[in-house]
């Protein structure tokens, strides 16, 4: 495991250093933020109602809106694909793929890589998710914390899903590069889909940005997530090198 | 015996690949594949130690293996220390063996991976490969890309293995190699064991004829020249006057494959 962690350790501090600069330069922004849009603020009404800057003037209506409504929830979807895409396909594209097939079972060469990214996949986005609750304990901002445990868990579900997508993807091609486009690609298409109100289940963002408590879309979202791993390994396991 | 192959047989859909491919292996003993490139060396293999799945056919492995692949690659953002401790906690290896394989062939322990040349790289694979605890060792083109010096080193230590009671199966398409260091050969060609054998008795089967450039005889051409011909024939089919055919002669006559 401690190999999978070398190889992942880039992606995971990386990802954690630019999602906290975000979340740091979105706190620091929001009085300069709210500037600009007073002085737009003919037409901003046109889109966004009057009281918009009013609200953005409370730090609650701020944090949700800007941190998970916006740039967090945003990233959910790519950090999951960015955990996965190279899981499988950089060892089949650089050849290392025989050295660790032939020094472990394929199930325990599949239960590792996903251990460890899965592990930190989810670490990362807890952090991300309670970065607020964090910040605002050790500041002066006053910060209701009541919708927290549902965005996180959905910001995890929400990762969970195109983690395992990307990981079908990395284990199906033998490059970086086709899953990682295939994956963005399945994410634009089902957005795209999901704007059709019957097709909305499609669009996960709106899932992983509503603050509803625990829904039927939390078990089919966790349901597909680990059918497309258990195809993973299905494949992976039959899979010629 | 440490590894039985039975009619093994891998056809790819370009049509390639290896087609019933029988052979044993003893403890004690090294076996080497020999054929010229895309004969179906690596897919044997491949199929013995499980990378690629044969479409019939039986492989019998008694032990474990430790398998030197064709493209010798590890991770590039290790230091050659971290690749045997990846090494280690993967499969029992004499890390020993394996730091004085390296120190032998100068390459450092903290050295990058990124950093090694294409042999240095495959000496550090070879280290990893020949230090792990196993009852076969099945290496792919072992001495590919290696410098003279570094490339003896290895053959001699290849040679040790056979007095630990382990045996070796091995590639390669330097007949002189295989030679010195074999016991057994099995010579492939497009797929087809052409011939297999204690390397003593295939050079006591066959010797070479001379004749002149108009006539034919029944047998692989070896050579052609402005105005003869050398045929390497099995020796109970040759007329009187044949001469010894040495062993390059007969497998590059065999690999080759034309027939009068």
């Amino acid at each position: 495991m401690k190999k999978e962690f070398l190889d992942m350790r880039v992606r995971f501090f990386l990802t954690l250093i630019v999602m906290l600069s975000l979340f740091f330069l979105v706190m620091a922004l929001k009085d300069w933020g709210i500037e600009i849009l007073k002085k737009n603020q003919v037409e901003l009404s046109k889109f966004a109602g009057k009281d918009l800057l009013e609200k953005l003037k409370d730090w609650n209506f701020y944090i949700y809106s800007q941190w998970y409504g916006k740039n967090l929830g945003q990233f959910i979807p790519i950090i999951g694909i960015i955990f996965a895409f190279p899981l499988f396909s950089r060892e089949i594209e650089n050849g290392t793929i025989e050295y660790l097939l032939t020094r472990r079972k394929r199930s325990r060469v599949f239960s590792d890589k996903v251990t460890v990214s899965l592990s930190l996949l989810i670490i990362s986005i807890v952090i991300l998710s309670l970065l607020p609750l964090i910040y605002t304990t050790f500041s002066s901002i006053r910060f209701n914390a009541r919708y927290v445990p549902v965005l996180t868990l959905h910001a995890v579900i929400g990762s969970f899903v195109w983690y395992s997508v990307a990981l079908l993807f990395s284990v199906i091609f033998n490059d970086q590069v086709k899953p990682l486009l295939s994956s963005f690609a399945i994410l634009a298409i089902t957005t795209v889909v999901g704007i059709i109100k019957p097709l909305r289940f499609f669009n996960t963002y709106s899932y992983i940005m509503s603050a509803k408590g625990m829904t039927l879309e939390d078990i089919a979202y966790s349901i597909i997530s680990i059918v497309f791993i258990y195809l993973s390994y299905e494949i992976f396991k039959r899979e010629e090198f | 015996m440490i590894l039985e192959v039975e009619k093994l047989s891998k056809i790819y859909k370009s049509g390639k690949g290896v087609k019933e491919i029988t052979f044993k292996l003893k403890e004690g003993e090294i076996l080497s594949i020999l054929g010229p490139n895309g004969a179906g060396k690596t897919t044997i293999l491949k199929c013995i130690v499980g990378l690629r799945k044969a479409d019939s056919g039986i492989v019998n492995l008694d032990g474990d293996f430790s398998y030197l692949p064709e493209e010798k690659r590890l991770y590039r953002w290790a230091k050659v220390s971290q690749m045997i401790e990846i090494t280690k906690s993967y499969v029992d290896i004499d890390d020993e063996k394996a730091l004085k394989i390296l120190n032998d062939l100068r390459i450092s322990p903290s050295e990058k991976v990124a950093n090694l040349s294409h042999g240095q790289a495959t000496s550090l694979y070879l280290a990893l490969t020949l230090s792990q605890k196993a009852d076969l060792y099945i290496l792919d083109e072992p001495t590919w890309g290696l410098d003279p010096l570094s490339r003896s080193y290895i053959l001699e230590r290849v040679k040790e293995i056979p007095f630990e009671g382990k045996a070796v199966l091995y590639t390669s398409h330097i007949t002189e190699e295989v030679e010195k260091t074999s016991d057994g050969v099995i010579i492939i060609r497009d797929g087809k064991m052409v011939e297999s054998g204690y390397i003593d008795d295939i050079k006591e089967k066959y010797v070479a004829v001379r004749t002149k450039k108009s006539e034919k005889i029944e047998g692989y051409l070896y050579k052609e020249t402005s105005d003869e011909k050398i045929y390497i024939i099995e020796k109970d089919k040759a007329p009187r006057d044949f001469e010894p055919a040495n062993f390059s002669m007969i497998v590059e006559s065999l690999m080759r494959g034309v027939r009068s």
